[in-house]
């Protein structure tokens, strides 16, 4: 069973990680060992990155102290997280998050309910 | 067989001792003028013509002692020959004339006059002496038949020489040179920069109108540019004039202190926004120094902009601490860019501790006869680096640290005791005067009139030490007036400290109303956290609920979703993880029916989850604006706050009021009629908040498992009290029942940590 990684970073703990158990359930069908590490804001998450090996990384927008986009800058910043895959999302589908990080590579932005079929397709290979 | 032999001089020492030594056209200017002043000229000329024709001229005219025929020959031809060095410079002059008697020399060297050489290939010389039947000598140099030939000696160039009757410069006596065949060009930033310079080379602090000398500077060319301009830095014609420490007048903080004629005393001086903070007469320690001063001024923001607005220059592009010797600069000090004195090298091992150059203004003024402290003979390098030196040295380090001491420790860089309502920094100047007055060397010392003014503010401790310091210095130094001061403020620092006391008293009781007012203003601002009308949610706002919404909607669906999804790929689901999600399902649930209670009654930020609050403002508001709203009118709730202190804490305010509303609707249930919700400090300091119904209570045997889940004595789910015991945990918070002693109903006591 292939594994993936996930690190994913919402305040909202018990959405997100109802979210993560499903998404469990359903990679594990595609024969996927999902596993997800969890961070409630953006402060460590460069340190988290540099003691882990992940396939991608999800995150939301609305957070405190700093909204997702800072912290999707600060990880483009690393040399060696240029290619990581990004999903930036938020509830808030006013919120023009293309906008946000447009100078950035590999981000795909994401209204939160469509955002289990993005994993889906993003890391399950759907 | 011995001989003597003699050294010849070659014709190319002219190079050595004139364009060569004298290293910039400014300097050279400078060498004349200092001529000028020694010859006692109460005025002197220098003036420009035909700068922009190609035949310029410089020609510089004083109103000096000039010169006879004797002088040219035995002085004025006389190579590194000096009668000022000599002391025979005067020995003509009249001893009744009162202008000449006590201005020093700014030259000695004899090389001065050499300085033409640096300026133009050809000299002219006019000169007639103060005496009767005088005449006028002329003198014609030039200077390239010098370089010809250095195998040529010196003494084998001639000049030339005539007498005439009158001269043609039309004053009595004095001295014209005119220099011809200029070697650079001037223009008019060159002249402004020169007058600058010349600005600079006067001593600011001493008076030129009572030292009766004036320099002008006249250029015909510029005259008409110059009406262009109003700033006197920016016009080339006319008076120059040192006017920087008028323009700084008296905003800033400023040290003097003077080394007396006879090297005993030195008396310091330091003045904060013209207010005299101390002078004080102290021994000299410094055994090589006399007859000088050190003048310091710190900078501040205020005097950095007032300096640059009325210069039309940066300080820094100024210049810092200047040195004159006998009323005229010696470079390369004060120099922009330069740091003879190691200022800025110092300032960059403590950079928020010492003051640098750019903090800095001032002058080392040396007068005469300090021979020990020389000029070099390379212009520009300064003074010979001697023992008096390396005590000239430590004496500016001495003066420049008191300064740092005030503006450091007093003003805390740029706070200025004339802003009167400082009073902690009037209490710091009564603690560096406590501990200056300290000292044993001081043989006098002297504060403001308001010196009294300034001790009142100090601390009891600092302020009896100065009495008493005061007393030794009055005692020592038989000086009955300082003595009668001591005994003054040791009469007043009594009715002071009897004043501050009852100020205090008064202080505290203004305290005590000012709180009591306090918590009535908060209980109105409060009122508006919650606004009670209907038409306060704005767009912002509703977004705001809707997103919460979303989101726990979303974690309702995710949760229903994934028993679903076990269903269909046949995973188990424990009873545990049944009641688990049933508890989270019902709490999202909670969440969603609170934010619909908010939705139109508060005009509360809910974009984040956590906010920062005073539990006990937030109780009162959510009691008295949402509470009313979502239970029915057969219980009455009410808030009462008896907190002193506010206690702060980050929460999520929906859970807050999750835990309120399950409060009072479990006391709804056991029918209750009357809750009351009261906010208070325990001994602790620790704020606790007791919920009181009037209900029927809960026995004795359940009241330890109400909070279990699932667990309830009514038709309720049994959710309600496990959910404010996960949320008030999290809150590091604590809750306990007791059934009320002398009445019916329970005490839910919540218990919040610091």
């Amino acid at each position: 069973m292939k594994v993936k990684k996930l690190l994913w970073i919402d305040d909202m703990e018990h959405w997100a990680s109802s979210a993560a158990r499903n998404l469990e359930m359903i990679a594990s069908k595609y024969g996927v060992n999902l596993k997800v590490i969890w961070a409630v804001n953006g402060e460590e998450v460069l340190q988290i990155l540099m003691q882990y090996d992940f396939d991608g990384v999800i995150m939301d927008f609305h957070m405190e102290p700093f909204n997702g986009d800072k912290y999707i800058q600060d990880i483009r910043n690393e040399d060696h997280l240029q290619h990581i895959p990004i999903i930036f999302y938020s509830q808030d589908n006013s919120a023009d998050l293309s906008a946000l990080v447009k100078n950035l590579r590999g981000v795909t932005t994401v209204y939160r309910p469509n955002l289990e079929d993005n994993i889906k397709e993003l890391f399950f290979g759907e | 067989m011995s001989e003597n032999l003699q050294f010849k001089v070659s014709s190319a020492l002219k190079d050595i001792i004139g364009k060569d030594l004298i290293s910039d056209d400014n300097m050279a200017i400078f060498e004349l003028v200092k001529n000028s002043f020694d010859a006692h000229s109460s005025e002197v000329i220098v003036r420009f013509e035909n700068i922009y024709s190609g035949s310029a001229k410089i020609t510089i005219i004083d109103n000096g002692k000039g010169m006879n025929y004797d002088d040219l020959v035995n002085k004025w031809l006389f190579v590194a020959y000096s009668a000022k060095k000599d002391g025979t410079e005067d020995d003509d002059l009249d001893y009744r004339s009162n202008i000449y008697s006590k201005r020093p020399f700014a030259g000695a060297k004899g090389i001065g006059r050499f300085s033409c050489d640096r300026l133009g290939k050809v000299l002219y010389l006019e000169t007639t002496k103060q005496e009767q039947n005088p005449k006028t000598e002329v003198l014609l140099t030039e200077w390239e038949k010098f370089e010809s030939d250095i195998k040529k000696e010196f003494i084998d160039i001639q000049v030339v020489h005539d007498t005439l009757e009158h001269n043609s410069f039309h004053r009595s006596h004095g001295t014209m040179l005119i220099i011809n065949e200029l070697r650079s060009s001037w223009d008019r930033p060159k002249l402004l920069r020169l007058k600058s310079a010349l600005a600079k080379l006067i001593n600011p602090s001493v008076s030129q109108d009572q030292d009766g000398f004036k320099i002008l500077l006249e250029v015909p060319e510029e005259i008409s540019n110059d009406r262009f301009h109003e700033d006197q830095h920016n016009i080339v014609n006319g008076e120059v004039r040192n006017f920087i420490f008028e323009a700084l007048g008296l905003k800033t903080t400023r040290i003097s202190s003077t080394i007396s004629s006879d090297g005993l005393y030195v008396e310091t001086e330091l003045r904060d926004a013209g207010r005299l903070i101390y002078r004080i007469k102290e021994r000299n320690n410094f055994k090589l120094l006399h007859n000088l001063n050190f003048t310091l001024y710190y900078l501040n923001m205020s005097a950095k902009l007032t300096f640059t607005r009325r210069m039309g220059l940066s300080s820094t592009q100024y210049g810092h601490v200047f040195l004159y010797k006998s009323g005229f600069r010696i470079y390369p000090f004060g120099e922009p860019g330069e740091d003879p004195l190691k200022v800025n090298a110092r300032k960059a091992q403590g950079y928020n501790r010492f003051l640098g150059n750019r903090d800095l203004i001032g002058e080392i003024s040396i007068y005469p006869p300090n021979e020990e402290l020389k000029e070099t003979s390379s212009r520009g390098d300064g003074l010979i680096k001697n023992s008096t030196y390396e005590e000239l040295e430590a004496g500016f380090w001495e003066t420049l640290r008191r300064l740092e001491k005030y503006v450091v420790e007093v003003q805390q860089w740029g706070i200025s005791i004339s802003d009167e309502s400082n009073y902690d920094l009037r209490s710091r100047a009564s603690n560096l005067i406590a501990k200056l007055t300290g000292s044993d060397d001081i043989i006098e010392f002297e504060t403001s009139d308001d010196f009294l003014e300034i001790i009142e503010a100090s601390k009891a401790n600092s302020a009896e030490s100065i009495v008493n310091n005061l007393t030794r210095i009055a005692l020592s130094s038989n000086d009955q007036d300082l003595a009668l001061q001591a005994r003054q403020a040791a009469d007043r620092i009594k009715q002071i400290q009897l004043a501050r006391e009852e100020a205090e008293r008064e202080a505290e009781q203004e305290r005590r109303r000012a709180s009591e007012a306090t918590t009535k203003l908060r209980e109105k601002i409060s009122e508006n956290l919650f606004l009670k009308s209907i038409n306060t949610t704005d767009f912002e706002e509703v977004i705001s609920l809707l997103h919460h919404i979303g989101i726990y909607a979303g974690t309702i669906d995710n949760n229903l979703k994934g028993i679903s999804l076990r269903v269909q790929n046949s995973i188990d689901i424990s009873k545990e993880d049944l009641y688990d999600i049933i508890r989270l399902l019902s709490f999202e649930t909670k969440k969603i029916l609170n934010i619909v209670a908010f939705a139109t009654k508060a005009n509360f930020k809910l974009k984040t989850e956590n906010k920062e609050v005073n539990i006990a403002d937030y109780i009162r508001e959510y009691v008295s604006n949402i509470i009313p709203s979502v239970t029915d009118s057969v219980i009455k709730v009410s808030f009462i706050d008896e907190t002193r202190l506010q206690h702060i804490k980050q929460i999520k305010p929906i859970e807050l009021n999750i835990v309120i509303d399950n409060l009072v609707s479990n006391a709804r249930k056991v029918r209750a009629t009357n809750m009351q919700i009261i906010a208070k400090e325990d001994s602790e300091n620790q704020l606790t908040v007791d919920f009181v119904d009037n209900g029927s209570g809960i026995s004795e045997e359940n009241i330890k498992k109400i909070y279990d889940f699932g667990f309830t004595t009514t038709d309720g789910s049994g959710i309600g009290l496990y959910h404010v015991k996960e949320i008030l945990e999290s809150l590091t918070a604590t809750i306990k029942a007791e059934n009320n002693a002398n009445s019916t109903g329970v005490t839910f006591t919540i218990r919040f940590k610091q």
